[in-house]
């Protein structure tokens, strides 16, 4: 733990993933502006065009060359950059499964924004809820400054040669995104010591010819398909050491790959993502003032599942509010439907409640949150959407 | 602590979130905590728009809207009820308004104080206009420090330098400063 006096700052989140990216010195930022992530787009250029980062921007045509470029860098040994939102994630689906499946490091920021149609700008997860099952890691944060730290975490858990995977780093559109609000700033010294250039386990070279992903027979393929699996499984260890080590350096723990507030007695687990869990630490303040003992359990690490993790702490709980700020249409949220396969696998049983919150941008506050868990305690709802 | 919510009510143009942020990062330069947070939509030159600030003296974890504020800050009186739902704002609560003439006392929201500046006036006088707009974001945050005492006007002046890069500009914008915190005047306060 360091007592080290640092520079605060006020930004918005797209301004502190801009400044961490910058820290992370990465090769090529290869990206197409979208609402609402453009601005880390914008920051990033001006920081090539004015020297203050030493890497190549590609300026593409859109998000399905983005990703290209980015895979053409990552294959070549390079640290890669690029974010996106929404529509520009979806269009840069096809080469987001193959960052995912070619097992190619590299960092994408995700400034979660619902889809159309109806036209909409602001939050809710429906877009890197989609692309789940790409091969992607995927770290969702609650605050400006843990989109700054993971940005930086998020580098050393792909690079690593046990994990050797993509990550996204979500981030909810302007809810974070455009709101500006208290940072930490790191120093390029201490992200250098932190961060070590990329080490690139394989490399495309002119003078010895490799091809990446060509045909594979089935037999082949089922088995590089388990060792992503097991990269996975991997990437939660090193995701919970890459946590410990930055909390040791910089004084800032993000738990790993779940984080939890509130009673530690709690019988009452509120379970869920991003600000909304934030926002959840003010309901369970407020609800444990009551007497009402809850908790909250913040999964950051979507994929890989913290299935372990969940387990351990669900074990008190009687009562699990699920909240989603997405839904997998025709069965249910997507974090509810993690959770009720962990509890079936270990046998816990609890009442379950799975609300979809927050779509499309609408506010999720603390109240609304007392009020869902209260609704469930005394059996007045029993989950779904909260409108 | 309760966290204390600012809702700024200007129009589209303005720069009405760099005013949030440069009421912000004074906050901030004090030693509290404060959070900017815009409402983004179909904006307009001209349209109401609103953005609010939270301060709290250590972590700020809300991250939805401000609904009903603490204070309000009305770049024109005709804002208020246009942008403010009729409900009272929190205990203690606070108008500030740029305005030549105080047009209602806004029973409704029960303020503990209104506060008046004529901001264009002294925009106008020392010639802080651009394109024939008159420039009043900074003497109206001078009147916000003068009627809540909530941030110094020095602080104000200090997050101007930083974010207004033109030295003429932050002339210009710290003497309205002071120009407004010297005539804001404060026509209803309840005892």
């Amino acid at each position: 733990m360091t007592t080290v006096q640092r520079e605060i700052k006020l930004l918005t989140g797209n301004e502190a993933v801009a400044e961490a990216v910058i820290l992370a010195r990465p090769d090529v930022v290869s990206a197409y502006p979208i609402t609402p992530s453009s601005p880390i787009v914008e920051a990033l250029n001006k920081a090539v065009e004015t020297g203050r980062l030493d890497a190549e921007f590609i300026a593409v045509e859109s998000e399905h060359s983005a990703l290209g470029g980015t895979i053409g860098v990552s294959v070549a040994g390079g640290r890669a950059f690029t974010a996106t939102a929404s529509q520009g994630l979806l269009y840069m689906a096809e080469n987001i499964a193959w960052a995912g499946y070619g097992r190619l490091p590299m960092v994408a920021a995700i400034v979660n924004r619902a889809l159309a149609p109806g036209w909409t700008i602001w939050v809710d997860h429906q877009d890197s809820m989609m692309l789940r099952d790409a091969g992607w890691g995927q770290l969702y944060v609650k605050n400006n400054q843990e989109a700054y730290d993971t940005i930086i975490q998020a580098y050393k858990i792909a690079e690593n040669h046990d994990v050797y995977l993509p990550f996204m780093v979500c981030l909810d559109g302007f809810v974070l995104s455009h709101t500006a609000s208290k940072v930490e700033m790191l120093t390029q010294e201490e992200v250098d010591e932190f961060l070590p250039p990329f080490d690139p386990l394989v490399t495309i070279d002119p003078k010895n010819p490799l091809s990446f992903g060509s045909l594979i027979p089935p037999d082949k393929y089922m088995r590089v398909r388990k060792e992503l699996q097991l990269s996975f499984e991997r990437a939660k260890t090193v995701i919970k050491e890459v946590n410990r080590e930055f909390a040791e350096r910089f004084g800032r723990d993000y738990g790993g790959l779940v984080e939890t507030y509130g009673n530690t007695e709690a019988n009452v687990g509120i379970i869920t993502m991003s600000t909304i869990a934030e926002e959840s630490e003010v309901a369970a303040d407020m609800l444990n003032e009551e007497g009402i003992k809850t908790e909250v359990l913040r999964i950051r690490s979507f994929r890989p599942f913290p299935v372990e993790e969940v387990v351990k702490i669900s074990k008190k709980y009687e009562h699990v509010i699920v909240i989603d700020r997405a839904i997998s249409f025709g069965h249910s949220g997507q974090v509810y439907t993690e959770v009720a396969k962990t509890y079936f696998e270990s046998k816990l049983s609890p009442e379950l409640y799975g609300y979809i919150m927050g779509l499309g941008g609408k506010d999720v506050t603390y109240n609304d949150i007392v009020a869902v868990v209260k609704d469930s305690l005394n059996g007045k709802r029993k989950g779904g959407f909260v409108l | 602590m309760e966290p204390i919510e600012i809702m700024i009510l200007g129009r589209g143009g303005q720069g009405n979130v760099t005013t949030a942020k440069i009421l912000a990062y004074a906050v901030v330069s004090e030693g509290k905590n404060a959070m900017v947070i815009p409402k983004y939509g179909a904006e307009r030159r001209g349209a109401p728009v609103q953005a609010s600030v939270r301060i709290a003296a250590d972590d700020l974890k809300m991250h939805a809207q401000v609904v009903i504020p603490n204070h309000i800050i009305a770049m024109d009186e005709t804002l208020i009820r246009k942008l403010l739902p009729p409900k009272p704002i929190k205990e203690h609560g606070t108008i500030t308004v740029n305005t030549d003439k105080l047009e209602d006392t806004y029973d409704e929201y029960m303020p503990s104080k209104i506060g008046v500046i004529d901001a264009i006036a002294i925009a106008n006088e020392i010639n802080l206009t651009r394109s024939g707009v008159s420039l009043i974001s900074i003497p109206v945050l001078a009147a916000f420090a003068k009627v809540t005492g909530i941030v110094k006007l020095e602080s104000i002046n200090e997050a101007v330098k930083h974010y207004i890069s033109s030295p003429e500009w932050v002339e210009k914008n710290i003497k309205a400063a002071k120009l407004a915190y010297e005539r804001t005047v404060i026509p209803i306060e309840s005892k």
